[in-house]
């Protein structure tokens, strides 16, 4: 973005002149705008259905207005909403405080290291789960934690018990969790490497001849290099916490059941497009987006009164 | 166009969105549902008029299917001229198998199309992802010609209402002779069809030869020392699953829970009992306990491949094939599939077990569902409903014709050899040859498998074995618009507290609660519902 100065030349350019002044500008943003407007914000109006007894064969001009009747599940607590949204908070929290911290001490750790050359050969290994489609980290984990899988084969082999990890339902959020670190966390290094390079070397060497410990470094000079950005990151995941992972979950469902794996995103699955409930299904994704709003603005306000920049300013 | 009560009690807005889009509004009150059953009565079904230029080698009767050991020498060719129109047909399908190579790199497919006369051009997905890709489409309003509907698709008469061709002038009573081989499709099948008092589709067939059982690899068996094993009670069929268990091995005896084997055990309903006019759903038998328990029993002496729950119908084909497993449930279908899929080699034979009585006697089969799929056809298609139909008469044409052992086996020399009479399929002509045409429409399983005779031999007598005692499901053909609405999902969670229960991780008795719960979020309603649709019918006759 560009940042105009706060004091303006006295005679107000004509909006045709800036126009034109800018017409290489405006014309780059152009097709990035209409991929925007066609694909994000065009289908937003299709969210109409949320308010209508909505069936695919009539269109949406063709189908019932029902008003507020498809809300009913979330205003009355329907159980297998409430079900869906105690998954999705459980699986927020534990995100929340398991997922998001992982990249940034895996970063404090790589920056630690060295040799440049380990430290390249070590990142290369820790993209590359991130390339992998859930299928195959599914079928990955299959593999060697699933009932005849590697360790289970093992420990068969070797008259111990086996263990039940994929499948169980008592563990199955724990599963998800770890899936999403072992797959992400190397990736989502990258933006905090690059803050962490940022910081100058010279705080450091000030610090260490005022005699600060690698801990007091730390806090004193990495921490606050990283602030910034560890709050930004912050809150756009705000924005969808409730998003816990879709592909990921509907392919390990069935084995579980969805009393502790319907989250909302596969309520609005299963009831939409599989059970035909699409007016419902629309109802619960439109709520569920309103509440990623309002949590990014809230973070947001919140990131201002501790004066730091957040996502966006004023 | 009749403007119906529900149009103005849906307020101005839909009026005038109705008024726009020209689109006539459901019916959707239980008096026009009532209508609407005795209407569905009132369709003349097309007349049943049996092609009998074949005899078969092991007849059947209504309930067995034809058996034939060898291939008919010189197929007739029953269809003299091509059914096409020279332009290009759509058809959208699930594709059982493995997604076949496209037309320009696929030359049965060029085949056929020459000889179909017009270019039948497919767009296919998976088993699994057919339901998304059918859903995206309806909503998208971009259906093909030709449209496979799946029969647990929510709120079919709406759907065909709106989107598809009525049929009725052209296959009601004697109007299908026009189409001998779809008049050769038993009248039974053709009661899946009728939504909305008319015939808006053409049915694609199953019944028996989707009738399961218990499936083992008698060759592993064979191994083991055991022939032609017949549990005579449930203890017995759990003895045969441990002594086929050799967990170090990495082999289990089942692929998945045997728990519909144990239900028929038990004579739990298929899917809906009706008895003086009342229904009674499988869920609401009080042997489910029974049976949640015995299974729970299987799964805790591991006979049952740890991995079964994840219940992916790929897996438990390739343990099967692969010898990790050596019993599945599953049809007739399945067990040609599982010929087609080989991978063992020549040692590889498959049988089916009879059900016995949980404590001894004779158990209860399940019939198998009437129809794969209903095929409709797009109203807005740019063909006439008679090129449609011939098309769909085509892929009808019964085993001995030259159109099915094209339809079925391909071209000589590149899609199978003829061993005598018999054309065996190669691998590029497996390959080749998936392409969904069964799910146009189709004639009747015909019991065989080319060069290998003793399998239609085996089939034929098992299901000789069982027919009798077969039990049927009483809503087939009866409509009930909360099924169409909330079947799935009052089933899926039934399923998931089954499979909860099973591994043990729930106890057997949430069962009678869940029942409950099923019950008042809408299984008493799908009852009443079916019970009225029932009475409309007794009382029609």
């Amino acid at each position: 973005m560009l940042q105009r100065p706060k004091t303006r030349p006295q005679q107000q350019l004509s909006l045709g002149r800036r126009l034109l002044r800018d017409r290489v500008l405006l014309l780059f943003a152009l097709p990035g705008t209409a991929l925007i407007v066609a694909f994000h914000y065009v289908p937003l109006l299709g969210n109409v259905i949320a308010f209508k007894d909505y069936q695919p064969f009539l269109g949406i001009g063709g189908s019932d207005w029902s008003g507020w009747e498809n809300f009913n599940v979330i205003f009355n607590g329907d159980p297998a909403f409430l079900r869906a949204l105690k998954n999705t908070l459980i699986l927020t929290s534990l995100q929340s405080i398991f997922v998001f911290p992982a990249p940034i001490l895996l970063a404090l750790l790589l920056n630690s290291l060295f040799s440049e050359r380990i430290k390249r050969i070590a990142q290369s290994i820790l993209y590359l789960p991130h390339f992998m489609s859930w299928v195959i980290v599914v079928a990955l984990f299959q593999q060697m934690l699933g009932g005849s899988g590697l360790l289970n084969n093992y420990l068969r082999s070797h008259d111990l018990s086996t263990i039940t990890i994929i499948g169980n339902s008592e563990l199955f959020h724990v599963l998800l969790t770890s899936q999403i670190i072992w797959k992400d966390t190397g990736w989502a290094t990258i933006l905090f490497l690059a803050a962490l390079s940022q910081i100058d070397s010279q705080l450091y060497e000030a610090a260490s001849v005022d005699g600060a410990s690698r801990m007091r470094q730390l806090w004193h000079v990495t921490m606050p290099g990283l602030r910034g950005i560890i709050i930004l990151l912050f809150i756009l995941r705000l924005g969808d916490s409730l998003t816990v992972g879709f592909e990921q979950i509907i392919l390990q469902q069935q084995a579980v059941g969805r009393d502790v794996s319907e989250v909302l995103d596969t309520y609005v699955y299963n009831n939409g497009v599989i059970g035909g409930a699409w007016g419902v299904a629309a109802a619960v994704g439109l709520v569920k987006g309103i509440v990623g709003v309002v949590l990014v603005l809230a973070a947001n306000k919140v990131a201002h009164i501790f004066g730091e920049q957040g996502v966006y300013s004023r | 166009m009749p403007v119906s009560r529900r149009t103005f009690l849906g307020g101005g807005l839909a009026a005038a969105a109705v008024a726009v889009t020209g689109t006539p509004m459901l019916a959707g009150c239980a008096s026009d549902k009532k209508s609407s059953a005795a209407a569905n009565l009132a369709v003349k079904l097309p007349t049943y008029t049996k092609y009998g230029e074949i005899k078969p080698d092991l007849p059947g009767t209504d309930v067995v299917l034809d058996g034939f050991l060898k291939y008919p020498a010189n197929p007739v060719k029953a269809i003299t001229e091509a059914p096409g129109d020279g332009k290009p047909i759509t058809f959208m399908t699930n594709i059982p198998g493995a997604i076949p190579p496209a037309a320009d790199k696929n030359q049965f497919w060029q085949a056929l199309n020459q000889r179909l006369g017009s270019d039948l051009q497919i767009s296919m997905a998976s088993n699994d992802e057919y339901k998304d890709k059918f859903a995206t489409r309806v909503a998208g309003g971009d259906l093909p010609d030709i449209i496979n509907i799946p029969t647990d698709t929510p709120q079919i008469p709406g759907l065909v209402k709106a989107k598809c061709m009525d049929l009725t002038e052209h296959l009601s009573g004697d109007a299908v002779k026009k189409y001998p081989f779809l008049a050769n499709i038993p009248t039974q099948y053709w009661k899946g069809c009728v939504f909305n008092g008319a015939i808006y589709g053409v049915p694609v067939p199953r019944g028996m030869s989707r009738t399961s059982l218990a499936l083992y690899r008698a060759d592993l068996l064979a191994a083991k020392g055991i022939k032609d094993p017949a549990p005579k009670s449930f203890e017995e069929f759990f003895d045969l699953a441990k002594e086929m268990t050799a967990a170090k091995q990495n082999k289990w005896a089942w692929t998945r829970v045997p728990l519909s084997t144990i239900r028929q055990m038990l004579g739990v309903p298929n899917v809906w009992k009706e008895e003086g006019g009342k229904f009674t759903s499988m869920f609401e038998d009080e042997a489910n306990l029974e049976a949640l328990e015995a299974a729970r029993k299987m799964v805790a002496a591991g006979v049952i491949n740890p991995d079964a729950f994840g219940d992916k119908a790929t897996a438990r084909k390739q343990w099967f094939n692969g010898g990790i497993a050596a019993f599945d449930y599953d049809s007739f279908v399945a067990w040609n599939q599982y010929y087609n899929d080989n991978t063992a080699g020549d040692a590889f034979a498959v049988n089916m077990l009879d059900v016995p009585g949980f404590d001894g006697g004779e158990g209860k089969p399940w019939m198998g569902a009437a129809l794969n799929n209903v095929t409709s056809f797009s109203k807005d298609s740019k063909h006439s409903a008679e090129t449609l139909l011939k098309i769909a008469n085509w892929m009808a044409a019964p085993f001995g014709t030259e159109e099915y052992l094209f339809r079925k086996y391909g071209v000589a020399g590149r899609h199978y050899t003829l061993q005598g009479t018999d054309p065996v399929p190669t691998k590029v002509g497996v390959v080749e040859t998936g392409i969904g045409l069964q799910y146009i429409s189709d004639s009747q399983l015909a019991l065989y498998w080319a060069g290998k005779p003793d399998v239609p031999q085996k089939q034929h007598a098992i299901q000789e074995k069982v027919a009798s005692r077969l039990v049927y499901d009483a809503s087939y053909g009866l409509y009930s618009d909360t099924q169409s609405k909330k079947q799935t999902q009052l089933t899926k969670t039934m399923t998931d507290l089954e499979g909860q229960i099973v591994q043990g991780r729930k106890p057997v008795s949430d069962w009678t609660a869940a029942v409950q719960t099923w019950k008042s979020s809408g299984g008493d309603k799908i009852r009443g519902e079916l019970q009225d649709a029932f009475a409309a019918a007794a009382g029609g006759k």
